[in-house]
């Protein structure tokens, strides 16, 4: 399925952009093209292509409105603003054009809002709400064959949902092309933490955010006319890594443009970390999503013996030559917070300067957080000089 | 009067409840200060009060070499030539009048802020509370009112306390009715104000851990101005805290002396 | 034994006194030797575990590794006020005040040395089980990191529908062996199959007992609240599978069926029936108590104490069966499930409205809460209060507000009765 031709560099961005920056008009536009299914997903671990094999758009719900008035009846005030606007969004009706919702266990409030959503959104029947439970000790030996049961299960389920039966053929395309995307992005992200970084922060935003909305054969063709046409950025300001999630508003990297940094990097689950490959497929599809998912960059929600946050952000850093790093999290995100302080005492250790961004909504509060940034970066500008003029 | 020779800069700090402006004679010279209310047209009040200033100096507007703004309004001011961050401002400031601090605790009327500086001046870190109330001097304007005591009046209040009470909750509307609690309850006023600093010490010393303190602290900002406050903040890190002078000024001859900066060093 | 209306000053004055179980100095006495044993023991060799609430305890025992639990560490800086001043040095550390205070109060504690007891004694082997949050999680790889020792995760995917699937049994019993394995590299020692059944008998009986100690609470009057049962269940918690747990419930049990038999009851002319859900506000239970019982309203039963009803125990699958039931425990279902508890807890105990603790450090708790009770209200009939507070970190509690909403739902009741 492809829309219009993205033959040239600023079509090719403003198709990554628009679905960026306006998610949920592309998914009903799609619906009414196609007439087929969107279900929505809040996180990069499920698997979609299980949801493109059943036949249906997979939509990362991520745009949510940062007033929640129409939540708190329902969840408390300590909730982080992904689910209380989530829950407000489709409570008051805003995500009718989903044909159902897919939940997986990130954490302790995704946990909970899929009960939540099921008495509240959904009429109250616990079958309108699908669940995932991606297994969170990744690095044990029995994760995976719990996975593959578990992946298993699921394609039934959307199958089921949808109507048809999901056949491995199918779901072998949908890995094919998933893993495509991928590597269209990984490969793109690879150039801008180089030398010459091509993508001014908005439209890294773009590229990453567009990942979690456009149809992988979509986005594959944008992204590649974008790769095919490099254009390095004349002026490169300070670089910046961004590291935490998830992001989903653009104001940050707005703010950075703004302010003359260049993004050059990241560590997010609307990034880099979806964006890795993972291993070739071989014949079994379920086998590659399964080996897909656990050999990501390690996610703050899952564990694995032995890892260490702080060093992954380091390294992250010292890859793309970082100045900067920007530590971005959402008030009450639990998994990133318990993170911060060794991260932050690794970067500090490696003499890397961070900044920590705690949101109450990705959208809110521009004018404290454009202070924030630019005092960031007026001690990063400093930095080079050893005697401050008196 | 003016010496022709010298290079004039200007240095507008917009806050939120004062706008304050300040011209600097070489880069390092204050020829004169002067502070407003920022009312409800920054733009507006801070141009009355820069063309003040001027007057009362002596000085025309062309005459200013260059031109720096900061703080939460720093956007609306267009007769700057660059805006720069308060962080920055009130660092270069302090280590002008002060140049032995390590530590800056700025404590204003909506917000604080915490800057930790190197050996040469330069920012190492900075920490910054603009959500809440607690910690800044809206919370003592709100326990004023609650007490129906006038803020000048805590300092002395606060020294004669002689028993130690607790305001237990951090927020700022639940410990106004606490302290309304706490009267009820029949304790002593110095007492309560007493607590009510050792609350907001309480708060601004959460906001210094995240940086420091590294030795000597010194405190700027109109809570600055309250000794009883610094004297709890000085208790809490088990720290001394100096007072910078003019402490709220700091951020304007900041921005002043990165004016004096731009116009040495041009930038690209 | 008057009944009807009482005036304001009249009840001002009643101002009940706690009666406190004779057991409770017995209870003193054996915490005090457990936390003693805990930090003297490992001279002599004996190891350490620190282990989470939900963690499958028994093969500890079994092995003779001595657990710790930095969760009921938690609950005593609690009880002991110490909250807010190890809050703020876990905040100056960098862990975010939005975190869970029981997390927080061991994190400053491990890295100090401070709290009620000075801290507690060094783990030789870290046991996590995410069956009640995946904070433990987190908290715990916080803990392995500043330790540097090993930590064993037990992954229980959730149960939405509270069933247990195939998939989900074997992945978590799979980790049960990696238990057995750190457990056997700590002691250096081959693992005792007899000795685990052992404690798995010894945990059923204790839990039993526990069910029974609650269980006199159906009386009326109840010859307990459950602000005795909060103070009472440490042993539950950190002493299941050992000798001295079962003894001290059959005192407590004997003591209590005692009272019952006397029609001894907790709050002197019992009128409301009350239930608790949540995790106790630590720092304020005394007074609670005594706000409650001036209005003759008791606590008879609670959702935090009868979690400790792991029963589904079969000693002769042993490690199969401890997979299963910690995989299944009260919050690792959803939230029908937990309603479901709740309305047999409400019949059971002959309820007549329910207070319910909106814990800001315990969102697996807390989220659902608000659906609950709208299920309590219409299914169930009952009045249903929330009241927000924090179970450790008291400057996130207006003691004011909780006391004038606690007022306003006992007048309902009063009325309706």
């Amino acid at each position: 399925m492809s829309s219009g031709p993205t033959s040239d560099r600023p079509s090719a961005l403003e198709t990554l952009r628009s679905a960026a920056r306006a998610p949920a008009e592309y998914a009903r536009s799609w619906k009414q093209r196609t007439g087929r299914p969107v279900l929505g997903t809040f996180c990069s671990y499920v698997p979609e292509e299980a949801v493109i094999a059943a036949g249906a758009l997979p939509f990362r719900i991520l745009d949510v409105p940062g007033e929640f008035g129409a939540a708190d009846p329902r969840l408390q005030a300590y909730a982080c603003c992904l689910a209380r606007g989530a829950l407000a969004l489709g409570s008051s009706g805003g995500l009718a054009f989903l044909d159902g919702v897919i939940f997986s266990n990130t954490c302790d409030t995704m946990q909970c809002l899929s009960d939540i959503w099921s008495a509240n959104v959904c009429g109250g029947s616990p079958g309108d709400v699908e669940t995932f439970m991606m297994p969170i000790h990744v690095g044990h030996a029995a994760a995976r064959d719990y996975l593959l049961a578990e992946i298993e299960r699921l394609v039934a389920s959307l199958g089921a949902r949808v109507g048809t039966s999901v056949e491995p053929a199918a779901l072998g395309r949908a890995v094919a092309d998933c893993r495509t995307a991928r590597v269209a992005l990984a490969r793109l992200l690879e150039v801008q933490q180089g030398p010459s970084p091509v993508l001014t922060p908005p439209q890294y935003y773009d590229t990453t955010m567009a990942r979690c909305v456009l149809p992988p054969d979509e986005y594959t063709s944008s992204t590649t006319v974008v790769l095919d046409d490099p254009q390095p950025l004349d002026r490169v300001g300070p670089r910046i890594v961004i590291a935490g999630g998830p992001m989903y508003a653009p104001v940050l990297p707005d703010l950075l443009a703004e302010l003359g940094a260049c993004w050059v990097a990241d560590d997010l689950c609307t990034g880099h970390r979806a964006a890795a490959p993972g291993p070739a497929p071989g014949d079994d599809p379920v086998a590659a999503i399964a080996d897909g998912l656990l050999s990501r960059p390690q996610c703050p929600a899952k564990h694995r013996t032995g890892h260490d946050p702080g060093r992954a952000v380091v390294e992250r850093a010292r890859q793309a030559a970082a100045d900067g790093v920007i530590l971005y999290r959402l008030k009450f995100c639990d998994p990133h917070a318990f993170d911060y302080p060794r991260i932050k005492e690794a970067l500090d250790a490696a003499g890397l300067p961070s900044l920590l961004i705690e949101v109450e909504t990705p959208a809110g509060s521009v004018g404290q957080l454009r202070t924030r940034l630019q005092a960031f970066l007026e001690m990063l500008a400093d930095a080079g000089v050893s005697e401050v003029c008196t | 009067m003016n010496r022709s020779d010298a290079t004039l800069t200007l240095g507008v700090d917009l806050g939120s409840t004062a706008i304050k402006a300040v011209l600097l004679a070489d880069g390092m010279t204050v020829k004169a200060c002067r502070v407003a209310l920022t009312g409800h047209n920054a733009r507006q009040s801070a141009e009355q009060l820069v063309a003040a200033l001027l007057d009362e100096a002596g000085v025309t507007p062309d005459q200013v070499a260059r031109t720096v703004a900061t703080g939460y309004g720093r956007l609306y001011y267009d007769p700057a030539d660059r805006e720069v961050s308060e962080i920055t401002c009130h660092a270069r400031g302090t280590r002008l009048v002060m140049p032995q601090a390590r530590t800056i605790v700025d404590i204003g009327g909506q917000d604080s802020k915490v800057i930790s500086l190197a050996d040469t001046g330069r920012v190492l870190d900075f920490a910054m509370n603009d959500k809440c109330a607690a910690g800044t001097g809206r919370f003592l304007e709100v326990m004023s009112r609650a007490l129906d005591v006038p803020i000048e009046q805590f300092g002395r209040l606060a020294e004669a306390s002689t028993k130690d009470v607790a305001i237990s909750t951090t927020c700022t509307v639940f410990a106004e009715s606490e302290v309304v609690g706490l009267v009820a309850r029949g304790e002593a006023l110095p007492d309560i104000v007493a607590a009510i600093h050792r609350s907001i010490a309480a708060r601004i010393a959460a906001l210094v851990r995240r940086v420091g303190p590294a030795a000597p602290v010194v405190s700027t900002g109109g809570v600055a101005q309250n000794p009883a406050a610094i004297a709890a903040l000085a208790t809490e890190l088990d720290q001394p805290v100096e007072v910078a002078p003019d402490p709220q000024f700091t951020g304007a001859i900041g921005a002043a002396l990165v004016a004096a900066a731009d116009h040495a060093e041009p930038r690209p | 034994m008057t009944t009807g209306e009482r005036s304001d000053t009249e009840r001002k004055r009643r101002s009940p006194r706690f009666v406190r179980l004779e057991c409770t100095a017995r209870l003193h006495k054996l915490m005090t030797r457990y936390y003693a044993y805990a930090r003297y023991m490992p001279r002599l060799g004996k190891k350490i575990a620190w282990i989470t609430s939900g963690g499958p305890v028994e093969p500890l025992y079994a092995a003779g590794i001595i657990p710790v639990y930095p969760e009921n560490h938690g609950a005593m800086c609690g009880a002991s006020r110490m909250g807010p001043k190890l809050g703020e040095q876990a905040e100056a550390l960098g862990y975010s005040r939005d975190l869970c205070s029981y997390a927080r109060c061991d994190i400053a504690c491990a890295v100090h040395g401070g709290g009620p007891i000075g801290g507690l004694p060094r783990p030789d082997l870290l046991v996590c089980c995410n069956n009640i949050c995946g904070t433990v999680t987190k908290w715990y790889e916080v803990l392995a990191r500043h330790f540097n020792v090993p930590m064993v995760l037990i992954d229980t995917p959730y149960l939405h529908d509270g069933q247990l699937p195939d998939h989900t049994s074997r992945y978590v019993r799979a980790q049960f062996d990696d238990l057995i394995e750190a457990i056997e590299n700590v002691t250096r020692r081959r693992f005792s199959e007899r000795r685990l059944q052992r404690a798995m008998g010894l945990s059923l009986e204790c839990v039993q007992a526990w069910q029974r100690v609650l269980g006199y609470c159906e009386h009326r009057p109840a010859p307990i609240t459950c602000f005795d049962a909060f103070a009472h269940m440490a042993p539950i918690v950190t002493l299941r599978g050992t000798r001295w747990a079962v003894r001290y419930y059959r005192h407590l049990e004997a003591e209590i069926a005692q009272r019952v038999e006397r029609g001894f009851g907790a709050v002197p002319e019992e009128r409301h029936r009350l239930l608790w859900d949540n995790i106790p506000i630590w720092y304020d239970i005394r007074n609670l108590f005594k706000h409650l019982a001036a209005r003759s309203a008791c606590l008879v039963a609670d959702t935090y104490t009868n979690a400790w009803v792991m029963d589904r125990f079969d000693q002769r699958r042993s490690l199969d069966s401890l997979a299963e039931a910690y995989a299944s425990i009260y919050l690792n279902i959803g939230t029908p499930q937990r309603f479901r508890q709740v309305a047999e807890l409400a019949r059971r105990f002959s309820v007549d409205g329910v207070v319910m603790h909106s814990n800001r450090s315990c969102k697996p708790y807390s989220f659902g809460q608000l659906d609950i009770q709208r299920m309590i209200r219409d299914e169930l009939g009952l009045p249903c209060l929330m009241i927000e507070a924090d179970m450790t970190d008291s400057r996130s509690y207006s003691r004011e507000q909780v006391r004038a909403r606690l007022d306003a739902f006992l007048e309902t009741l009063e009325a309706a009765a």
